[in-house]
């Protein structure tokens, strides 16, 4: 009995590999594996070069967020940019959701690329449909770059983003 | 009793075939049902794609098998639907929201009542195993 029921187990598993390996597309055995995970796919936000986030100054429906302390807004930030008052990515996200509000792109920087990025992908996790793209260099490399500046401190923080 | 035993034979065979089939129809939906299981997921593509025709073998076997065959048919059916009840009873138990999977894409979420069902199926199996392993003649079929 014990015998019959592993050749049917057998069998019926060697037909199984058969008729997969058979079907459009072969055999998949890794490829679903993936896609179970429950976790919605995050749009890894891009990474612009200062040259090319500069258009987004004037860009309807753009956001640029600071994501630097307060302190080095105040010395210096991207004109228009709004600044993120908190330090914790997590935070930092959703306060910027509190003022994307309907924007369509939003330009996240620091003071170098990686820490843009890391509140840039915080972003695109809770707004998935939003076009999320972190600053390559951070604000020095936007300095250097010679694009447009502003100082002191930020005035759209406590009220809403003014556009 | 004789009667009993065959209906409930064929009863059985016609669950796993229907049910084989339907998992056999989308077999990539069946692979994200057993992934979300969180059970095995590395095994979920190859346990996707043979647990079906493994279903259907065994239902053609209990339908159609001579009186051996029957029994290890019987006994693959008790494995595999209790194997299912634990997949269900361990998502239930854990509290984890997942697609039944049973019966393809239809089979709904996963509930208690999905639980006692399962348990029902393999208590069915067992009864027909039973019949099987003690009947005094060769039966139909």
């Amino acid at each position: 009995m014990l015998g019959h029921a592993a050749g049917l187990a057998l069998a019926g598993a060697l037909v199984g590999l058969g008729v997969g390996a058979l079907r459009e597309g072969g055999l998949q055995l890794h490829a679903a594996a993936t896609a179970a995970s429950c976790e919605a796919p995050v749009n890894e936000p891009s990474v612009l070069e200062p040259r090319d986030a500069s258009h987004l100054c004037a860009a309807e429906g753009a956001l640029i967020a600071d994501a630097r302390p307060a302190g080095e807004y105040a010395s210096g930030h991207i004109a228009g940019a709004l600044h993120l008052p908190c330090d914790a990515s997590g935070d930092v996200a959703g306060a910027a959701l509190a003022h994307i509000g309907s924007s369509a792109t939003i330009l996240v920087y620091g003071t170098a690329t990686s820490d843009a990025l890391a509140v840039a992908r915080a972003i695109a996790r809770r707004a998935p449909a939003a076009k999320v793209a972190a600053l390559a260099g951070g604000f020095t490399a936007w300095e250097r770059a010679g694009l447009a500046c502003a100082s002191g401190p930020c005035d759209t923080c406590t009220a809403s983003h003014g556009r | 009793m004789k009667l009993i035993g065959v209906l409930l034979r064929l009863g059985l065979a016609a669950v796993l075939l229907y049910a084989g089939a339907v998992k056999l129809l989308d077999t990539r939906a069946f692979a994200e049902d057993i992934g979300n299981y969180r059970f095995f997921p590395a095994l979920a593509p190859l346990l996707a794609v043979t647990l079906p025709p493994i279903e259907i073998v065994a239902g053609l076997a209990l339908a159609f098998g001579r009186a051996a065959l029957r029994q290890g048919a019987a006994l693959l059916a008790v494995g595999l639907l209790l194997l299912f009840t634990i997949a269900v009873t361990s998502a239930r138990v854990r509290g984890i929201d997942v697609r039944c999977g049973c019966f393809g894409t239809g089979g709904g979420p996963v509930t208690w009542l999905i639980v006692l069902r399962d348990v029902m199926f393999v208590l069915g199996a067992a009864f027909v195993l039973f019949l099987e392993r003690h009947a005094p003649a060769p039966a139909i079929g």
